[in-house]
C-alpha cells in the first residue's frame, strides 16, 4: 500500500468518523443553535420544550417554543409546533438540505420589535428567503401582537400557506395565501392616538426560482385618530420579492371618505373632508409613495392635494396643494356656535392658493420627526377679516414660506398686498397697498419690515376727516395666539407730511402712541379738513408738535403744542399771529359705543388774535381753557368747559349732561374794567376814539340756559360805574336782569322768578342828575318792562310808566313808554349855552313814546311856560336815535311871549311887546337846527308898549344882511334915541338845506317890512332884499356877533 | 268778420299808443350831485396844496348904499350857495369823516385800502399790518363806510333824489373820492380792477 493510498484511506475513515459524529450530534446541534438563531434574529430568548430531528429524511420538529425577553424572564410568546422537513441536498453545491415543508402552529405571542444596532427596524428578510424556498408552508397563528415604534399591531387568526403548484400550471409556481384580522393602534408624533381595525389578505405565487409575487389587500373598516377618521379604507398592494428585495409596484390605498378633524379649533373649527383619498405606493427601496386627493372642508374649502415621496427609514417627498377657491366661514354653523369666544365675526376668502412643499418624516426616532417646508403662493387672494368694529380686507399675492418641524412651525415671507380696505363705523381705508416682510411661527410673527401706502384714510365720525396718501413703514410683533400686535413702531407720512412716529405697545389693549415735531399745520389742516366745510378756505401757516398716547378702551392723552405764524378765515374775521398754544388732551373713548368723552386743556400765552372786532394780545392776557367734549355720531359736542383770560379774570362755564342743548352758560367778570379795557377799549379805541373817554367798572355775571331759539337765566351787574368823559357818569349801579327769551312768537312759560331790578346810586349828565333810584323790572315773553319810576329833574318831577322793550335781542327792538313831566325848570336844564337863558317851566301830562332803532315818535304835547307866554311842543320824533347823527323833530307853537324877556334871554337888542308864532318842522341834528319854518308876529296887548331899541334894529340888520347898521340920521342922532315905537312885527324865517331865508311878513307899498311903524312915528325896518339867502355858517357867525356885542355892552 | 278784425286792430293800436305815451322819468340831478360831492369831499379831504380853509371875509365896511351892496352880496351868495347841499346832519357826518380821514392815510399810502367804485372804502390787503393795525383798519373802514352811506342818503334826500338812485349818488361820490385821492393811492375802476394813481 502506497503512502498515497494510506493517506486516502485515513482521510476517508476520518471523514466517515466526522460524518458519523455530525449526524449523531446533529439533534444536539439543532437544539443548541435554534435559540441562538432566534436570539440573533429577533432578540428574544427561546426555550424549547422538545426537538425531534430526523436525519434519514431530514426534518426538524420543535415543540413548545417559548420566547422570553430575557433569560428566566416573562414569556412573551409561545409557538406550539414548528415542523420543518426537507431533503438532503448536495453539500458540494452549498445546499446541504433543500427545504420542503414548514408548518408553524399555535402561535400566541406579544412581541416587541427591538431596534437593531443601527437604530433601524429588525431585519426579517431571512424569513422571506426561507419561505420562498419551501414547497409547502402552513402557518397558523392564534394571536400575534407586535409592538413597533409606529404602533401596536394585533393580528388574530393569521393563516398563511404556500401550497404546491397546480398540475395545470406549467410554470410550476407555488400558491401563496394568507389572511388575518388586524387591529392597530398607536400615537403620532404629536402624541395624538390613532387606531384602525380591519382585515388583511394576501395572495400570490412563488416561482420555482424562489421569486415571490403577490398582492396584499387591506380592508380597514375604520381608521381613526384625533385628527382624522376614515372608513372603508381599501388598500391593494402588489408586491414582489426578488433577489432578497421587496418591491411594491403601484400599490393603491383608496378611502372614499376621510374626515380630518380640526387641529386648532380657534384657528379653524371645521373638519376636513377628503374624498376620495387615493394613495399609490411604488417600487422598491427606497419605497416611493404618491397620493392624490380632493379635500373638502365641510363646504368651506376644497383643494386638490398630490403628494409624492420615498419611504426609507421614513418618508420624504414633495407635495402640492391647490386651492382653487376659498370660501367664507362667516355663515357656517360651527363658526356661529363659536362666535362668542372668537374675536372676529367671520372670514371671507376668495382666490387661488397653491402650496408647494417638501417634507421628510424620519421614522428612526421614537417619535417620528416630521420636517417640512412649503411655499404658499397666493395668486390675488382676497381676504376679508370681519371684526366687530368693521371689516378689514386685503388682496394678497406673492409667496409665504412656511417651514415646520413636528409641531414647531416657522413662517417667513415677503408678501405684497393690494386693495387693502377697511370699512367700519369709525374708520375706513381705501386703496391700501404694500408689502410685509416677516418671520416667525404660528404663535408669534416678527414683522421685520412693512410698507403700507393708503390712498385714502377716512375717519367717519363727525367732524369727518379724510387723509390722503398715507404711508406707513415700520416693524412689530404679531402675537397670533393672543391676536395682538406688540412692540410695533412705524414712521407715518400723510401726503408727504410728517414724519409722525407711531408706537404700538399693544393693539389688543390699544396702547398706541403718536409723536411728531414741526408738522406743518397748513398741510395738516388741508389733510384733515372735514367735509362739513370747517376751516374751508382758511389761511394757515404754522407747525405743531404732538405727543399723543391711546391706552385701554380707550384712554387718549397727550400734548399738542401749536405754533401758528398765521391763521385767518376767508373773511379775515378770525385772525391769529405768532400764536403759541399748548393743548393737553385726555379722553375716554368707548370703542363699541357711540359716545366718546374728551377733555382738552389749552393755554395760549403768546401771540395775538383778532376775533371779529376784538383784538387780544395773549402775551399780555394769557388764555386758559378747559373743555369737556363729547364725540357722538352727530359730531363733537362741548359738554362743559371753562375759559379764563388770566389777567382779565374772565371765567366761562358751559355745561349740560351729554347733549348740546340746553347749554348752561355762566359768565363771571370779576373786574369789568379789565374786561372793558382788554376786549373793548384796546380793540376799538383807535377806530372809535370816544371809547378812550369811557370808563366802566364793577362786576358782571350771567347764568343762562340756552336752547335753540330761547334763553333763560339772569344777568347781573354789581358795584358798577360808567363814565363817558364829563357828560355822563353813573355810579353805584346794579342790575339784576331776569331773562326768558325766545325767538318763537309764542310766549314761553315763565321759569323761576322773573322780577329784577335796576339800582342807580348816582347818575349825572350835563343836564340831569339822579340819586338813589331803584327800579323794578321784569323780562317775560321777550319783553322788558320797567316798574313805574318817578324821579326829580331840574326842580321838577318826571314820571315814567309802562316802559317796555319788546324783542330786545331780535335786532328789531321796539320800545314804548309813557312819560309825564311836572314843573321842569328850563333854566336848570340848561338847554341853551351861555349867554343865552331860557327861563320857564316845562310840563306834560302824558307823552306816549314808541319806536325802534330807526325812529322814535312821541304823541302828546309838552307845554312850556316861557317869557310870560306859553309854548306848546308837539309832534316829537327822532330819526336814527342810536346814531350820532340822530335828528330830533318837533313842532312848536307859542303865544303871547314877552318880547322884552325873550330878546334879553337871547342877548338881542331890546324889543317890547307880545309875540305869537310857530316853528314848524323843527329838526335838530348834532345840536344844531337842521330845518325849520319860523313865523312870528306881534300882538297888540293892552298895557304893553311896543318899542324897538336901536340895538334891536342893529341886530336885525346884522342878522338879515350880515352888515353893520348905518344910521339913517345925520351925526348919529339916532344914538340919542333909546326906543322907537312900532305897530307891528312880522317875520318869517325858513331854514332849508343849510340856507336861511328871512322875510318880513308885513307888506305895504310893495315893500316888505320886518317892523312897521304906527303912523308917522316909530320905525320901519324894511327888507330890501326879499330873496336874500343866508348860509347857515353866515347865520351862526351873525348870531355870534350879535351875542358878543350885547354881552360886551352888559359888561 | 271783417268788422271784428278792424275792431281788434283798433283796440291794439290804442293800447300801443297808450303804452308808448307812458314814460317814467326819474330825475337825477347829476350835476348837482357832482358839485355837492366835490364840495363835501374837498372839505373832508382838502387837497394838500390848498391848506386849511380861508376865514370868512370881514363884514363890508364900505360906504356903498346898503341896498345895492346887499343886492350884490345876495346875488353873489346865491351864486355860491346855489349848489350847496348841507344841513346839520351832513355837517355832523362830514365832521366825523374829516376827523378820521387822516387815520386812513397810512393805509392808503401802504396800498392796504383803496377808494372803491361804489363810493365805499375797500380793504385791498393787510400787507405789512400787524393784527392790531388790521383791526384798526377794519373798524375804521366799517365805521367810515357806514358814515358814507348815511352821507349819501342825506345828500340824496337834500337834492330830492329818488331813493332808487342812491347807487348813482354813491357812484358820483366815488369819482370825487378817487379824484381827491393822492398820488400812489389805489382807486377801483369800473371793471373792478385797481389802479394806482
Amino acid at each position: 500500500m502506497s503512502k498515497k493510498s494510506k493517506i486516502i484511506l485515513a482521510c476517508t475513515v476520518a471523514l466517515l468518523l466526522v460524518v458519523t459524529a455530525f449526524f449523531s450530534l446533529l439533534p444536539q446541534i439543532v437544539r443548541w443553535s435554534i435559540p441562538r438563531v432566534i436570539k440573533a434574529k429577533t432578540g428574544y430568548q427561546a426555550v424549547i420544550e422538545s426537538i425531534d430531528v430526523s436525519i434519514i429524511k431530514p426534518s426538524i420538529t420543535v415543540t413548545g417554543i417559548s420566547l422570553q425577553a430575557k433569560a428566566d424572564g416573562e414569556v412573551m410568546g409561545k409557538v406550539e409546533l414548528v415542523s420543518f422537513s426537507g431533503v438532503w441536498g448536495n453539500p458540494f453545491r452549498k445546499q446541504l438540505i433543500s427545504p420542503v415543508l414548514l408548518s408553524i402552529h399555535g402561535v400566541d405571542a406579544h412581541l416587541e420589535l427591538v431596534e437593531n444596532k443601527d437604530g433601524g427596524s429588525p431585519n426579517l428578510d431571512f424569513l422571506l428567503d426561507l419561505l420562498v424556498q419551501l414547497q409547502v408552508v402552513t402557518i397558523e397563528v392564534k394571536r400575534l401582537v407586535v409592538a413597533t415604534p409606529y404602533g401596536l399591531f394585533k393580528m388574530q387568526d393569521l393563516k398563511g400557506s404556500i401550497t404546491p403548484p397546480n398540475e395545470q400550471d406549467r410554470r410550476k409556481n407555488r400558491i401563496l395565501t394568507g389572511s388575518t384580522v388586524l387591529t392597530a393602534s398607536g400615537k403620532t408624533g404629536s402624541k395624538s392616538p390613532w387606531q384602525t381595525r380591519g382585515h388583511l389578505s394576501l395572495t400570490g405565487e412563488v416561482t420555482p426560482t424562489g421569486n415571490l409575487k403577490g398582492t396584499i389587500v387591506v380592508t380597514m373598516n375604520s381608521l381613526k385618530s384625533s385628527y382624522f377618521q376614515a372608513n372603508a379604507v381599501v388598500g391593494t398592494i402588489p408586491f414582489s420579492y426578488e433577489n432578497h428585495t421587496v418591491k411594491v409596484q403601484e400599490g393603491r390605498l383608496d378611502a372614499p371618505t376621510v374626515r380630518i378633524q380640526s387641529v386648532d379649533e380657534q384657528c379653524h373649527p371645521f373638519p376636513l373632508l377628503v374624498e376620495p383619498l387615493q394613495v399609490i405606493l411604488i417600487t422598491t427601496k427606497p419605497y416611493a409613495l404618491s397620493a392624490q386627493a380632493t379635500v373638502l372642508t365641510d363646504d368651506l374649502l376644497s383643494f386638490d392635494i398630490s403628494l409624492s415621496g420615498k419611504v426609507g427609514q421614513g418618508l420624504a417627498g414633495a407635495f402640492t396643494v391647490t386651492i382653487p377657491e376659498l370660501k367664507s366661514v362667516t355663515s357656517h354653523a360651527a363658526f356661529q356656535e363659536k362666535k362668542d369666544v372668537l374675536r372676529y365675526e367671520g372670514i371671507s376668502l376668495a382666490g387661488r392658493v397653491t402650496l408647494e412643499g417638501q417634507f421628510q418624516i424620519n421614522m428612526d426616532q421614537k417619535v417620528p420627526v416630521v420636517v417640512w417646508q412649503v411655499d404658499c403662493r397666493m395668486d390675488t387672494v382676497r381676504a376679508d377679516y370681519m371684526l366687530p368694529l368693521g371689516t378689514i380686507g386685503v388682496t394678497l399675492q406673492d409667496i409665504v414660506e412656511v417651514r415646520g418641524r413636528n409641531e414647531a412651525v416657522e413662517l417667513s415671507g415677503n408678501i405684497g398686498f393690494t386693495h387693502l380696505k377697511l370699512q367700519s363705523s369709525h374708520i375706513s381705508i381705501e386703496d391700501g397697498a404694500g408689502r410685509v416682510r416677516f418671520s416667525g411661527d404660528t404663535d408669534r410673527l416678527n414683522i421685520k419690515e412693512t410698507d403700507v401706502f393708503i390712498e385714502r384714510l377716512r375717519f367717519q365720525r363727525k367732524p369727518a376727516v379724510t387723509l390722503n396718501k398715507v404711508s406707513l413703514r415700520g416693524s412689530g410683533i404679531v402675537d397670533v395666539g393672543a391676536q395682538d400686535v406688540t412692540n410695533a413702531s412705524a414712521i407715518l407720512f400723510i401726503d408727504g407730511m410728517g414724519p409722525f412716529t407711531v408706537s404700538l405697545a399693544s393693539l389688543a389693549l390699544l396702547d398706541v402712541g403718536l409723536e411728531a415735531k414741526g408738522v406743518s399745520f397748513k398741510n395738516l389742516l388741508d389733510k384733515i379738513k372735514p367735509e362739513a366745510g370747517l376751516f374751508e378756505g382758511w389761511k394757515v401757516d404754522g407747525s405743531l408738535d404732538l405727543s399723543l398716547r391711546a391706552r385701554g378702551n380707550v384712554d387718549l392723552s397727550g400734548d399738542v403744542t401749536l405754533h401758528l405764524a398765521t391763521l385767518a378765515d376767508p373773511q379775515d374775521n378770525y385772525l391769529a399771529d405768532n400764536l403759541s398754544a399748548k393743548v393737553t388732551l385726555s379722553s375716554h373713548l368707548e370703542a363699541f359705543t357711540a359716545a366718546h368723552r374728551l377733555e382738552a386743556r389749552a393755554s395760549i400765552e403768546r401771540g395775538e388774535a383778532l376775533l371779529g372786532k376784538f383784538y387780544l394780545d395773549f402775551g399780555l392776557t394769557p388764555l386758559s381753557m378747559v373743555f369737556n367734549v363729547n364725540s357722538t355720531p352727530k359730531g363733537l359736542r362741548i359738554n362743559a368747559g371753562t375759559m379764563e383770560l388770566t389777567k382779565a379774570g374772565i371765567a366761562w362755564f358751559h355745561s349740560r349732561k351729554n347733549e348740546l342743548f340746553p347749554v348752561e352758560v355762566s359768565l363771571n367778570l370779576e373786574d369789568l374794567n379789565l374786561f372793558f379795557t382788554t376786549f373793548i377799549q384796546s380793540s376799538l379805541a383807535e377806530a372809535y376814539p370816544i371809547l378812550n373817554d369811557i370808563s366802566a367798572k364793577g362786576k358782571a355775571s350771567c347764568d343762562l340756559s340756552i336752547q335753540p331759539g330761547s334763553a333763560e337765566g339772569r344777568v347781573r351787574l354789581d358795584e358798577a360805574s360808567l363814565t363817558i368823559g364829563s357828560s355822563f357818569n353813573i355810579q353805584d349801579f346794579a342790575l339784576d336782569l331776569p331773562l326768558a327769551y325766545s325767538t318763537d312768537e309764542r310766549p314761553r312759560p315763565n321759569v323761576g322768578p322773573q322780577q329784577g331790578k335796576i339800582k342807580i346810586g348816582r347818575l349825572e349828565t350835563e343836564r340831569f342828575q339822579m340819586r338813589d333810584q331803584q327800579i323794578g323790572l321784569r323780562f317775560e315773553h321777550n319783553k322788558f318792562t320797567l316798574d313805574p319810576v318817578r324821579f326829580s329833574l331840574a326842580g321838577g318831577i318826571v314820571i315814567v310808566s309802562d316802559a317796555a322793550m319788546e324783542n330786545p335781542f331780535s335786532g328789531r327792538p321796539e320800545i314804548s313808554l309813557r312819560m309825564a313831566l311836572q314843573d321842569i325848570n328850563l333854566d336848570k336844564l340848561q338847554l341853551l349855552p351861555p349867554p343865552y337863558e331860557l327861563r320857564g317851566n316845562l310840563a306834560s301830562n302824558e307823552l306816549l313814546i314808541s319806536g325802534n332803532k330807526k325812529r322814535l315818535d312821541a304823541s302828546g304835547i309838552v307845554t312850556v311856560d316861557l317869557f310870560e307866554g306859553q309854548a306848546v311842543v308837539s309832534d316829537f320824533s327822532m330819526d336814527s336815535p342810536l346814531s350820532p347823527f340822530r335828528r330830533l323833530k318837533c313842532n312848536i307853537k307859542f303865544e303871547e311871549m314877552d318880547l322884552e324877556k325873550l330878546t334879553r334871554a337871547f342877548s338881542f337888542g331890546r324889543i317890547t311887546g307880545r309875540l305869537n308864532g310857530y316853528i314848524n318842522g323843527l329838526a335838530i341834528a348834532n345840536d344844531q337846527a337842521d330845518a325849520f319854518t319860523l313865523e312870528v308876529w306881534s300882538l297888540a296887548a293892552k298895557g304893553v308898549s311896543r318899542t324897538v331899541s336901536f340895538n334891536a334894529v342893529e341886530d336885525i340888520q346884522t342878522i338879515s344882511s350880515g352888515s353893520e347898521y348905518r344910521s339913517g340920521l345925520p351925526f348919529g342922532l339916532d344914538r340919542f334915541i333909546d326906543d322907537l315905537s312900532y305897530e307891528q312885527i312880522g317875520l318869517k324865517c325858513v331854514l332849508r338845506n343849510d340856507v336861511f331865508n328871512i322875510n318880513g311878513t308885513i307888506h305895504k307899498d310893495r315893500k316888505e317890512y320886518f317892523v312897521s311903524r304906527a303912523g308917522f312915528t316909530g320905525i320901519n325896518v324894511i327888507n330890501m332884499n326879499p330873496d336874500n339867502q343866508i348860509s347857515f355858517k353866515d347865520m351862526m357867525e351873525r348870531i355870534k356877533r350879535v351875542a358878543e356885542k350885547r354881552k360886551a355892552e352888559v359888561n | 268778420m271783417k268788422g271784428k278784425f278792424w275792431s281788434r286792430m283798433g283796440f291794439f293800436t290804442i293800447i300801443m299808443i297808450v303804452l308808448s305815451c307812458v314814460t317814467v322819468n326819474i330825475y337825477f340831478p347829476a350835476k348837482e350831485v357832482e358839485q355837492a360831492a366835490d364840495q363835501i369831499v374837498k372839505e373832508i379831504r382838502p387837497p394838500e396844496a390848498e391848506g386849511p380853509a380861508k376865514p370868512e371875509a370881514k363884514p363890508d365896511q364900505s360906504f356903498w348904499p346898503r341896498s345895492i351892496k346887499l343886492a350884490f352880496l345876495a346875488s353873489e351868495a346865491w351864486a355860491q350857495e346855489a349848489v350847496t347841499v348841507n344841513n346839520a346832519r351832513i355837517r355832523a357826518i362830514k365832521d366825523s369823516l374829516k376827523k378820521r380821514d387822516p387815520q386812513l392815510r397810512p393805509y392808503f399810502d401802504g396800498g392796504n385800502v383803496g377808494e372803491g367804485k361804489d363810493g365805499r372804502l375797500v380793504i385791498r390787503n393787510m400787507d405789512g399790518l400787524n393784527l392790531k393795525q388790521q383791526n384798526v383798519l377794519k373798524s375804521l373802514v366799517a365805521s367810515i363806510n357806514k358814515d358814507r352811506e348815511a352821507l349819501y342818503a342825506e345828500v340824496a334826500k337834500a337834492l330830492k333824489v329818488d331813493p332808487s338812485q342812491l347807487g348813482r349818488v354813491a357812484q358820483e361820490f366815488a369819482q370825487v373820492w378817487q379824484q381827491y385821492s393822492r398820488g400812489g393811492w389805489y382807486i377801483q375802476l369800473a371793471d373792478g380792477t385797481w389802479k394806482q394813481k
